[in-house]
């Protein structure tokens, strides 16, 4: 459900890791608030750095990036932060407290909240991602489909207006993975996802974004994007595994019924 | 292939005192501070006592063997932690009885030397110091610690540094444990590191532990991490 | 090396908690709050990678047999002193705490044997020395094996001096020294080759692997904190030493009474009964005198002993009805 207000915006922006190499080359975009959106590309294309640009962990070389208004410097940076919950693909690196309670609690704690705000907030965050039953178990033990979801919560617990992930699907079992679908699929924050899992996109997005050589290739809906063959060739995309055809029945030209799950 | 029961019994012992710490039992409820100072009090009583009073250190063991029963501690659990660490502490000074043989008492025709008493005794000491130091921790939470640290006027620095190095131990020895599995399993038997692979196995680790911090250090940053100046 | 509670007095180990504290504040301090910041993140996964790499067995070519490395080295040189000494710290507090490696009150003795003498004497003194003029495989190695060799022999005297005074041993230091301290040398020489050939790697990859220098501004500490620090624990220690030695225990008293019955004009019908039972059940076994009057306290301990023997089990047995009772009533999670 989009609205008209532009919640995300890169406005002639230039960056690279070294000087002379630029990753972006005057990027522009758009990100309307309440959108779910794709970023979808080939290692390398640009994304992860796409994502860092909009929380300021690293800042553009040229040009600007917005956050709800806010332009993304150092005196915004607190401001900015506090808007946008972000998700690292690796949950271990994300989860650095002892128990999930603690990871949860940790930014409310950091902002000087009352321990009745922290476990108010705490416990909003975990039934908003149906784990409020993990509240007390220790990070490093849980399955990769339960580090994950406690990494949203830890992104959600600090009310934020977008919602970035980095590669969420990766590493989870399918039942996992259907798990978080869902989960997100029911979460009204703005979505911004980067992503390598086509059927994620199809299942969840309003938009999805090509990038390939630290340009943007494609902005379209996913049904236009993936008519366009030539894009996806292109940018050594391929179509969501369920759009692809069956494969059993496609093997060697035989008839064979297909297996539908 | 000891190398692997080393890494998978560190984390073992780890999760089954954390999972003791975290039930809901009295001692568990207690304030964390008194624990930690009621912990140092006894080891520090408990060592003052000279060597050849061995009656009287015999008696300090009322104390662990009253609280594990009070805690609920299995036996089992603490048994497995207690008795081969209880040896190898005294192990440097197992030679009492050789140094000090001058008899001090008879038992039933049975000569026992000073040294066999004071032997004994240390025996005794490292028993009871290590079952109230695992006492404490099966009772309490790592984040408790910490909470009770902070109370006793520990550095806020040094406790978030506890609870970040505790947080990572069972990351780091899973990473290194498959790396090693992964080399040993191409290396042609032995259980230890070539010296041809010490710089870059090690090194390797190091590498992606630096990595680790960096993205660690992002994390903590987009959710406002901050440390003041404080005392 | 770690060691353990049980060879410790108090006075000592308070000390050496004190010491340790003393240097762990000087240590924090000494970082800017910005940088320790962002270092922080780098301390806490080092520190859990000690931990791990603690465990690593390094085969030493053409002995078959294997080495461990202790880190502290290693971690002055990633880290630097500062960082590295309160890493160190939670590590051995760690393995104090949940492994049995070393105890809480050991824990100022094990800082200072193996992180103060490497990282504050053998790193700024021999290691920065040597590769002052220059980063390079053979000063990397050299700087190395000589500051683990130094930095360990250091801490080996530091166990013998602090076991030593705790008097809680009979073996002459002079053997001791002579047990520790080539033993030590050996394991130092081992550190000091697997510190610099990982150094050595780090190095080449990025040089900025390795701890670089800054400049420090330190809040000044005021020096008479430190003695009144030092006295306290001092005291303490003295005290709480005079006190548990001195009160004579309640039982061993009364057993005291009731083993020289014949001297003494029996009343009291508890210690009475004591003896009747005692000549009944011969549950007491034949015990003797020696003259001397250290001998003798040594003699009644006896009795002392077996009686805290049977509270011991006494204690087992109520424990036990506790545990079956608890089984029986609580529930919890």
């Amino acid at each position: 459900m989009m609205n008209k207000e532009v919640i995300v915006e890169f406005k002639e922006v230039s960056f690279g890791y070294d000087t002379t190499k630029m990753i972006f080359k005057d990027i522009d975009l758009k990100i309307y608030g309440g959108e779910t959106i794709a970023i979808v590309g080939a290692n390398g294309a640009g994304k992860s750095t796409l994502l860092k640009l909009i929380t300021g962990l690293v800042r553009p070389a040229k040009g600007i990036v917005y956050v709800d208004g806010y332009k993304v410097n150092n005196k915004n940076i607190r401001k900015v932060r506090k808007k946008v919950g972000y998700t690292f693909q690796d949950a271990d690196n994300q989860l650095f407290m002892p128990t999930v309670y603690e990871d949860v609690a940790f930014s409310a704690k950091q902002e000087g909240k009352s321990n009745e705000e922290v476990s108010i907030i705490v416990n909003k965050a975990l039934e908003q991602v149906d784990a409020l039953h993990l509240i007390e178990k220790p990070s490093y033990n849980l399955s990769g489909g339960e580090k994950r979801a406690i990494t949203i919560a830890t992104a959600l617990a600090s009310n934020p207006n977008v919602l970035i992930l980095d590669e969420p699907s990766v590493g989870l079992d399918p039942r996992a993975r259907r798990n978080l679908i869902r989960l997100l699929f029911n979460l009204k924050e703005t979505k911004i996802i980067a992503t390598h899992d086509m059927d994620l996109a199809l299942d969840l997005c309003d938009r999805i974004i090509v990038m390939y050589n630290g340009e943007i290739q494609g902005d379209d809906t996913p049904t236009e994007i993936f008519k366009d063959k030539e894009l996806l060739c292109n940018n050594h995309l391929e179509l969501p595994l369920r759009m692809q055809g069956c494969p059993i029945c496609s093997r060697k030209g035989e008839q064979v019924e297909s297996i539908i799950l | 292939m000891r190398d692997m029961n080393r890494f998978v019994k560190s984390m073992f012992n780890l999760a089954e005192l954390e999972q003791l710490s975290r039930r809901k039992t009295m001692i568990n409820k207690w304030h964390p501070s008194i624990k930690i100072i009621i912990t140092f009090i006894y080891i520090l009583i408990l060592t003052s006592v000279d060597g050849y009073e061995l009656g009287k250190v015999l008696l300090f063991g009322v104390y662990p063997i009253l609280l594990l029963s009070i805690a609920d501690i299995p036996t089992r659990v603490i048994a497995s932690k207690l008795i081969i660490p209880a040896f190898i502490s005294i192990s440097l000074v197992a030679f009492n009885p050789l140094f000090d043989q001058e008899i001090v008492l008879v038992i039933n025709n049975i000569g026992i030397s000073g040294g066999v008493i004071s032997l004994c005794s240390l025996f005794s000491k490292s028993l009871f110091t290590i079952s109230a130091t695992l006492i404490l921790v099966s009772t309490t939470s790592i984040e408790k610690i910490g909470d009770g640290l902070r109370w006793l006027r520990i550095p806020k620095k040094l406790v978030i540094l506890l609870l970040l190095v505790y947080r990572y131990i069972g990351v780091l020895l899973d990473e290194v444990s498959k790396t090693i599995e992964a080399y040993q399993l191409r290396a042609n038997g032995g259980s230890g590191i070539h010296i041809s692979a010490w710089g870059s196995l090690v090194g390797q680790i190091i590498i992606r532990s630096i990595k680790r911090s960096e993205e660690i250090y992002n994390a903590m940053l987009l959710r406002g991490y901050h440390i003041g100046d404080e005392e | 090396m770690h060691m353990s509670d049980a060879l410790l007095t108090p006075v000592v180990g308070v000390t050496m908690l004190a010491t340790g504290s003393g240097t762990l504040g000087y240590s924090i301090r000494s970082i800017k709050s910005d940088i320790y910041e962002k270092r922080l993140p780098l301390m806490g996964v080092m520190g859990a990678f000690l931990f791990a790499a603690q465990m690593i067995n390094f085969s030493i070519p053409g002995t078959g047999s294997s080495g461990h490395i202790g880190g502290a080295l290693l971690l002055a040189i990633i880290l630097g002193p500062y960082a590295g000494f309160l890493t160190l710290a939670t590590v051995l507090f760690i393995q104090a705490l949940f492994f049995a490696d070393g105890g809480l009150l050991a824990l100022g003795c094990n800082l200072m044997n193996m992180g103060f003498f490497t990282i504050f004497l053998a790193y700024p003194y021999v290691y920065k020395k040597i590769v002052k003029n220059g980063l390079s495989k053979k000063t990397i190695m050299i700087g190395s094996i000589l500051t683990a060799i130094i930095g360990l022999q250091l801490g080996s005297l530091g166990v013998v001096l602090e076991t030593y005074l705790s008097g809680r041993t009979q073996l002459p230091i002079g053997l001791f020294l002579l047990f520790m301290q080539p033993i030590h040398l050996a394991i130092g020489f081992i550190e000091g080759i697997v510190t610099g050939i990982i150094v050595n790697y780090l190095y080449t990859q990025n040089p900025n692997y390795l701890f670089q220098d800054e400049v420090i501004k330190r809040k000044p500490i005021r020096r008479s904190n430190i003695a009144l620090i030092l006295l306290v624990a001092l005291v303490i220690g003295g005290m709480v030493s005079q006190y548990a030695s001195s009160n004579p225990d309640g039982l061993e008293w009364s057993i005291y009474k009731s083993a020289s019955a014949s001297e003494i004009n029996n009343d009291s019908s508890v210690i009475d009964w004591f003896n009747k039972t005692q000549e009944k059940l011969a549950i007491m076994p034949d015990y003797s005198f020696a003259d001397d009057g250290i001998k003798e306290s040594i003699g009644t301990s006896v009795s002392g002993i077996f009686g805290s023997l049977l509270t011991l089990c006494l204690t087992i047995l109520v424990g036990t009805i506790i545990r079956r009772k608890r089984r029986g009533n609580e529930r919890y999670e």
